[in-house]
């Protein structure tokens, strides 16, 4: 039997879903933005994020004493995951929102908090995250960026790649070496970097689509002061672990091409045993997803059940794509004025970076197995 | 509770150790592991008032992460089922569900063929599924004296038989008000569901211990990364199907709540799915030594890929999901 509490909690995610669903359709139809694949990396608009935010729809889980509406991780994910199915234009607060403001929750001073928090809730401050490097892409471990102390703060020097909107956000969340060490994941530490400070270069990366989503951002003797430190000084590796969790077990891991699936199942009213398997596999992945985010919730990081949902999510959304041209063979067209030819081009041009965004699928195999096998 | 089940099922199978001479199954060993489980109330679970749906579930996991052939899933999953869904209690120490489709004439004579019927070489009662002269779902109950059984084994070791009814005298058991031969198709592909989660678990832990221990080219196999990605996506597909279990299973307290829902084919999918996957993986990190007739893990592989047939394939159940989605696919999906 559902308890009472349980059957409590469900009608009101039903109800926070619909009204989301509602909200992203209204704000979408009005503002004529289109659906788009890949959304979380592709498609921005600051009013949207901004109109999130005013509805409690940004920095979900930051109390109200930060700003925040106080909502739990799932109710969180209930939103998420509708804005993502809707192709809504979310990429401005996405990293701030799934990852910075937890980190801070977790991690940060008061003062930090006071800071960042009620930006983020309010959809309004970005921030883009500086883990790789040129020679460090998923040997995050081999970090070279330094902060060294330099009188009552530090000096940030090195170079951040692969930034998505870096040239937009206005703080980075920087993994920098502070201290020497014998162990390579020693001696890391996490820095909150204004953007706009001196000696901070942002460089546009181009992608095969021609567009500008990925940045290089150089520090050139960066001063921070003090108060930039997030956590504690050399515990950046666990600390970025958590926040990877959540970078890699979140719905945006199996719901980049769901605006294609969704179009093509408004399409055609074909429905072959192909299809079913597909979407057997889409129950799957979203309920080990969930459990992921419950887990974050209890406050755990669960490293190995995120690196799984990541793997089987994003091969998920590549066979999206071979089913659609399969079932409605069209040729894909990014200008086309037909939707469904549009969302093709975007999920076919994206192919090759689910795979690798988040840490390549092969090194998430690799942390799945040493993990199991203590290798 | 799930792991006080397994060990207690653990504690009683260690009586009947299978396979000491050359890792086979001996049938007369494994009638008295069933009868020393029934003794033990463990086949009353599912029945009302004495457990509930998980706890049942557990059971079957549990004696079939044992690894040989056993009734005990199909007993307390498919034949109590079917029993309660005409609300009658199980009189039989055997009782083997036929799912028909069969036909009850107007004197109490039953016609029903069915092919490849698990454990029905075993049974002491064959419970067969049958329109009434009225075409209403009816459960009757046949001697197997009555009927005409080819008995045979699957491709694991586990006795089925054909099983043809030709006028044969059947006792009325009750009329179900669904339909009933859905019913047992829901609670077969339940079952399968289960005891392919429980083998793929069994299929994981093996694999792991395996490239652990075995030393190949001076280092043991897990420090390959060829090996660590087979066993990372072997991983992910056990974490699959366990997902794809527990969505079925939630909340749920009886069998009947999943007929026809998307959460029963989601199950079946995607553990069929991951036991063809699976099953290729684990091999391959074995090499020949899996397929030795002393090794565990074909036990658990070949049931596997046995399983993804019985109560509907992948394909069957992938025709029925995806015809259960329409246009909005995401009102469906989160409805």
């Amino acid at each position: 039997m559902i308890d009472v509490r349980t059957a409590v909690r469900r009608a009101a995610a039903e109800e926070l879903r619909a009204r989301v669903r509602a909200f992203a359709e209204r704000e979408m139809a009005s503002s004529g933005a289109d659906a788009h694949c890949d959304a979380w990396m592709t498609s921005y608009s600051a009013e949207f994020s901004r109109a999130l935010g005013a509805r409690g729809w940004a920095g979900m889980t930051i109390p109200a004493e930060y700003g925040g509406p106080g909502r739990t991780s799932m109710e969180r994910y209930v939103v998420i995951e509708e804005l993502l199915a809707a192709g809504a234009p979310v990429a401005l607060h996405w990293f701030a929102d799934r990852q910075v403001g937890p980190a801070l929750l977790r991690h940060g001073s008061p003062a930090q908090r006071r800071r960042y928090l009620p930006g983020i809730a309010r959809g309004e401050c970005y921030f883009a995250i500086g883990m790789s490097e040129p020679d460090s892409g998923s040997d995050l471990a081999a970090v070279r960026t330094r902060a060294r102390r330099d009188g009552g703060g530090w000096r940030l020097e090195g170079a951040k790649t692969w930034s998505s909107h870096a040239h937009l956000a206005h703080h980075m969340l920087v993994l920098a070496r502070t201290d020497p060490a014998e162990d390579r994941r020693a001696g890391l530490s996490q820095f909150l970097v204004d953007l706009r400070l001196d000696g901070v270069q942002i460089r546009p990366i181009t992608t095969q689509d021609g567009r500008r989503h990925f940045n290089e951002v150089v520090f050139d003797g960066v001063r921070l002061d003090d108060g930039c430190l997030l956590g504690t000084r050399g515990q950046g590796w666990s600390q970025v672990m958590a926040e990877l969790a959540l970078e890699r077990s979140g719905p945006e891991r199996f719901l980049s091409t769901m605006p294609l699936l969704r179009c093509l199942l408004r399409r055609t009213e074909a429905r072959p045993k192909e299809l079913g398997v597909l979407l057997a596999e889409l129950r799957s992945i979203r309920a080990m997803s969930q459990s992921v985010a419950e887990a974050l919730g209890r406050g755990e990081t669960p490293t190995v059940a995120a690196a799984v949902v990541k793997d089987l999510g994003t091969r998920f959304e590549g066979k999206v794509v071979e089913l659609a041209r399969d079932l409605l063979p069209v040729v894909p067209d990014l200008a086309s004025g037909d939707e469904y030819a549009r969302l093709l081009a975007e999920a076919v041009v994206h192919s090759p970076d689910r795979t690798l965004r988040g840490g390549t699928n092969e090194i998430l195999r690799g942390i799945v197995a040493r993990t199991a096998a203590g290798a | 509770m799930s792991g006080e089940i397994a060990d207690a099922i653990a504690a009683i199978l260690r009586n009947f150790p299978q396979g000491s001479a050359d890792g086979s199954w001996d049938e007369t060993l494994g009638r008295a592991a069933t009868d020393a489980l029934r003794d033990g109330d463990w086949l009353d679970v599912s029945l009302p008032d004495l457990g509930d749906l998980a706890d049942a579930v557990a059971v079957a996991a549990a004696v079939t992460a044992h690894g040989w052939p056993s009734p005990v899933p199909d007993l307390l999953l498919i034949t109590n089922s079917a029993l309660a869904a005409v609300g009658v209690p199980r009189s039989h120490r055997c009782p083997i569900v036929v799912p028909g489709p069969g036909r009850l004439d107007g004197t109490g004579r039953v016609t029903a063929a069915a092919e490849h019927v698990a454990w029905a070489p075993w049974a002491d009662q064959l419970l067969v599924v049958a329109q009434d002269p009225r075409g209403r779902p009816t459960l009757v109950a046949v001697d197997p004296g009555q009927a005409e059984l080819r008995p045979g084994h699957t491709l694991h070791g586990s006795p089925w038989a054909h099983v043809r009814l030709e006028n044969a005298a059947a006792e009325y058991l009750g009329t179900a008000t669904d339909d009933l031969a859905e019913f047992v198709t829901t609670a077969g592909a339940l079952a399968r569901s289960a005891q392919s989660l429980a083998a793929l678990e069994r299929v994981r832990a093996l694999s792991v211990e395996h490239v652990r221990t075995r030393v190949q080219f001076g280092r043991p196999l897990a420090a390959f990364q060829a090996v660590q990605q087979h066993l990372a996506a072997l991983i992910g597909e056990v974490a699959a199907a366990e997902a794809a279990v527990a969505q079925a299973l939630g909340d749920v307290r009886d069998i009947r709540e999943l007929v026809g829902d998307p959460r029963l084919s989601t199950a079946k999918i995607r553990t069929s799915a991951a036991a063809t996957e699976a099953a290729r993986l684990a091999h391959q990190l074995h090499g020949a030594i899996g397929i030795a007739r002393e090794h565990e893990l074909h036990r658990h592989t070949l049931a596997l890929l046995t399983w993804r047939e019985e109560f509907g394939n992948e394909r069957f159940w992938g025709g029925r999901l995806a015809a259960s989605a329409g246009p909005d696919l995401w009102a469906w999906l989160t409805g």
